[in-house]
């Protein structure tokens, strides 16, 4: 599952999804709220459950730290526990230490994402 | 007993007793006289066997044969006193005077009455001078001298001068002035020895004296005695005969006893003249200090300088009237002011230092930096305070903090733009990579190339965007210099029509004005910046399921002009975004064409000349922004 406003970063990542063939977007949001109530609606048998969230920080409506506040919330209900990749353009420290805080944030990509770190992403979403 | 047999046998034999004793007939010849009977009458002479008795002396014993009564007389024989018992026989024809030597009495109540005259002198003397020239004056009056000349040490140079001299040389009608002065250094003449020994000197012969000074005229005898306080030498009396042996040790007495109570009077008005001085230099000290000074009793003021008037507004009248209280005047005080203020037997006398806010009496705020301490007097406590005005160092403090207070939030300010503007400048960037990774080289007919390219400008277009808006942020940043013209609302209104003319049109948006004042003073691409973000704004954030419009209107107040838009959108859930609403890079809705810039921009371009703009809104129902205009 991802979670950016940027169409053309999401046209970009599918196409480098397509050609990593090591698995699917089960579904993209546009802002934390899309993603939220998409969550929220998913039975825990549904099979495009994500077994990971690729998140953008800077969104409209609902930002990423938002976002991860609330999800944080619907993980402790024990209705999901896909782990957090963050993507996003930013290079600021503070963004990086913030997300350290963040238990369920695994890992913190920097756009352009590589196909190392498709190949990282996918580790991660086995490992938890 | 023993002392009643003891003067029985003087008088059973007269030889022996001390006193004189003698017999005379009523014609004045003597029948019988002891010896020391014998001693006195020699002194008085004798013409062939008659003895010369002193006149009064003969006519006290013819008293006492007519009276047949004691007569008692006291009678001056040559420099001796004697009192005379004259005992009458009863035959009428003889009589037996007894006498008794009361020469040191006599001479001792001298003593007393010649000082008690001086002390009494000395007490109407209020100077040093005064002082000298009562003990020069009476030495005459009283000690029968012919001169007296009174030396005192000059504070300055430590030389003993004459302050004061009578006789010959300066006339009793000159009091005030001496004819040629003298001065001594310790050790010269006579004066300058009894300085330097600090002990009297009298000098018998002169002539015989080599260290004789002499004054207006060659005398032969001098004595000189010393003023003396806490064993310093203040001074010294001088007395000068023309006759040798002149002197005596009776004069030295009194002189001494006189020299003893002038130097102590002295002294005593040197303490008070020093005690004066100091009085004076620290009146003169706190009337022209440069901070304020006061004396406090309670919360009333005693006294108060120039200065802290100066401080308070109140002159030092008002400040010290009975009904004024320090508290008039304190505006704010801290604990430890209001401690420190008031001395009320606390019994704690170390001294304070505070800051006190004063309101002054024309009702002013300055701050005080006040230093007091608690003294005792007969009346109890009281607060000794000086105050220094610090409301110019306060106000630079708080201009200070301002400053970098404002500073602060400029770096802020500055961090997170460069933060946000690197962000937005990457993500293209690396959109643009990312899309060119996937661009059919080989197969130039492949059917995601037209979809890449179409991205790829879109990217472009997206940083050009990104380029402008930074460029439009550090305008306004830069504070560049501001045109303030007279702006025709309707005509600036006009030009945005035409700009969003497309989008109008294809939304059937309605833009509806009333300007009560069309035309205002200010800059003109400020206006065009705040219609064009909020009409847009309005365009892109409409409802579709009514009719859109904006409504504009202006109106006059005293110092702004408001401007308000109002639109019948999609609205602002403000509880969510209130605070960011004006924030850099902030956007509220999906729409795509929403940057984030807009609304940052219009409030920097409106508080860089003191502008400001609000917003009020309710979701599904629209949105109204008030912009206060300060317009000249």
């Amino acid at each position: 599952m991802v979670i950016d406003d940027d169409s053309t970063f999401l046209f970009i990542f599918r196409k480098q999804i397509e050609k990593f063939e090591g698995g699917k977007i089960v579904n993209e949001s546009g802002n934390g709220s899309e993603a939220l109530s998409f969550l929220k609606n998913l039975a825990p048998t549904a099979d495009h459950m994500p077994d990971l969230i690729a998140l953008d920080l800077n969104m409209p409506i609902m930002d990423g730290w938002d976002f991860l506040d609330e999800y944080g919330k619907l993980c402790a209900d024990g209705v999901i526990k896909a782990p957090v990749c963050i993507l996003s353009s930013t290079i600021n420290q503070a963004d990086f230490d913030r997300a350290n805080t963040y238990e369920i944030v695994k890992s913190f990509f920097s756009k352009p994402i590589t196909s190392d770190q498709l190949a990282a992403m996918e580790k991660i979403s086995k490992v938890y | 007993m023993q002392k009643f047999d003891k003067i029985k046998e003087i008088n059973f034999y007269p030889d022996r007793n001390p006193n004189p004793v003698l017999t005379i007939g009523d014609g004045g010849e003597l029948f019988y006289s002891n010896q020391a009977a014998k001693e006195v009458l020699k002194t008085t002479g004798s013409k062939g066997n008659q003895i010369i008795f002193p006149d009064d002396f003969k006519k006290a014993a013819l008293d006492s044969l007519e009276k047949g009564k004691v007569q008692k007389r006291t009678i001056q024989v040559q420099k001796d006193y004697f009192n005379f018992s004259f005992c009458p026989r009863e035959d009428g024809q003889k009589v037996d005077v007894y006498g008794t030597d009361i020469t040191e009495e006599i001479k001792h109540q001298h003593h007393f009455s010649v000082i008690s005259a001086f002390s009494m002198a000395l007490l109407e003397a209020e100077t040093e001078v005064d002082v000298a020239q009562t003990i020069a004056a009476e030495a005459i009056a009283k000690l029968s001298f012919v001169d007296c000349a009174v030396y005192l040490v000059d504070q300055k140079d430590g030389l003993l001068k004459q302050r004061a001299a009578y006789g010959p040389k300066n006339p009793k009608k000159l009091r005030n002035s001496i004819v040629d002065p003298i001065s001594l250094t310790f050790g010269e003449g006579i004066v300058g020895l009894a300085a330097t020994r600090k002990k009297t000197v009298i000098v018998n012969d002169v002539s015989k004296e080599t260290r004789y000074v002499m004054d207006d005229a060659q005398r032969m005898s001098e004595i000189s005695v010393p003023l003396i306080a806490d064993n310093e030498l203040i001074g010294v009396i001088d007395s000068e005969h023309p006759e040798k042996d002149y002197f005596s040790k009776e004069d030295a007495k009194i002189l001494e006893s006189i020299a003893s109570i002038a130097s102590s009077r002295i002294q005593r008005y040197r303490a008070m003249e020093e005690t004066k001085r100091t009085e004076k230099k620290f009146r003169s000290f706190v009337e022209n200090a440069f901070g304020g000074f006061y004396i406090l009793r309670g919360d009333k003021f005693e006294y108060a300088n120039e200065r802290f008037s100066e401080m308070t507004g109140y002159s030092s009248g008002d400040l010290t009237s009975p009904n004024f209280s320090i508290y008039k005047i304190i505006q704010e005080a801290d604990d430890k002011a209001h401690h420190a203020i008031e001395a009320r037997g606390r019994g704690d006398y170390s001294p304070k230092s505070y800051n006190l806010m004063v309101k002054t009496k024309s009702g002013e705020t300055s701050f005080l930096a006040i230093n007091t301490c608690v003294l005792q007097d007969e009346r109890g406590d009281f607060t000794l305070g000086i105050a220094l005005d610090i409301s110019e160092s306060i106000q630079a403090r708080n201009q200070l903090e301002e400053a970098v207070a404002s500073l602060e939030k400029k770096t802020d300010e500055l961090k997170e733009f460069a933060h946000l503007a690197s962000h937005n400048l990457r993500a293209p960037v690396t959109n643009l990579s990312g899309l060119l990774e996937h661009y059919n080289h080989e197969d130039p007919t492949d059917a995601i190339n037209p979809v890449i390219v179409e991205k790829f400008s879109k990217s472009v277009e997206q940083l050009n965007l990104t380029l402008e808006e930074m460029h439009q942020v550090l305008r306004v940043r830069a504070k560049e210099d501001f045109d303030i013209r007279t702006v025709n609302l309707e005509e600036v209104l006009k030009g945005i029509e035409i700009q969003l003319s497309e989008k109008i049109r294809s939304s059937a948006f309605q833009i509806q004005t009333h300007f009560e004042i069309d035309h205002v003073k200010y800059e003109r691409s400020h206006l065009e910046n705040l219609f064009l973000n909020l009409i847009s704004n309005a365009i892109k954030y409409r409802r579709e399921d009514v009719q859109p419009y904006i409504r504009i209107s202006s109106k006059r107040f005293t110092d702004h002009v408001k401007i308000v838009f109002h639109d019948n959108g999609i609205g602002i859930d403000l509880d969510k975004h209130g605070k960011n609403i004006f924030g850099m890079y902030k956007r509220f809705h999906t729409n795509p064409d929403g940057r984030g810039l807009g609304l940052y921009l219009v409030k920097r371009q409106l508080s860089a000349l003191g502008s400001n703009i609000s917003v009020e809104s309710k979701l599904g129902e629209g949105t109204k922004f008030t912009v206060s205009l300060i317009s000249k």
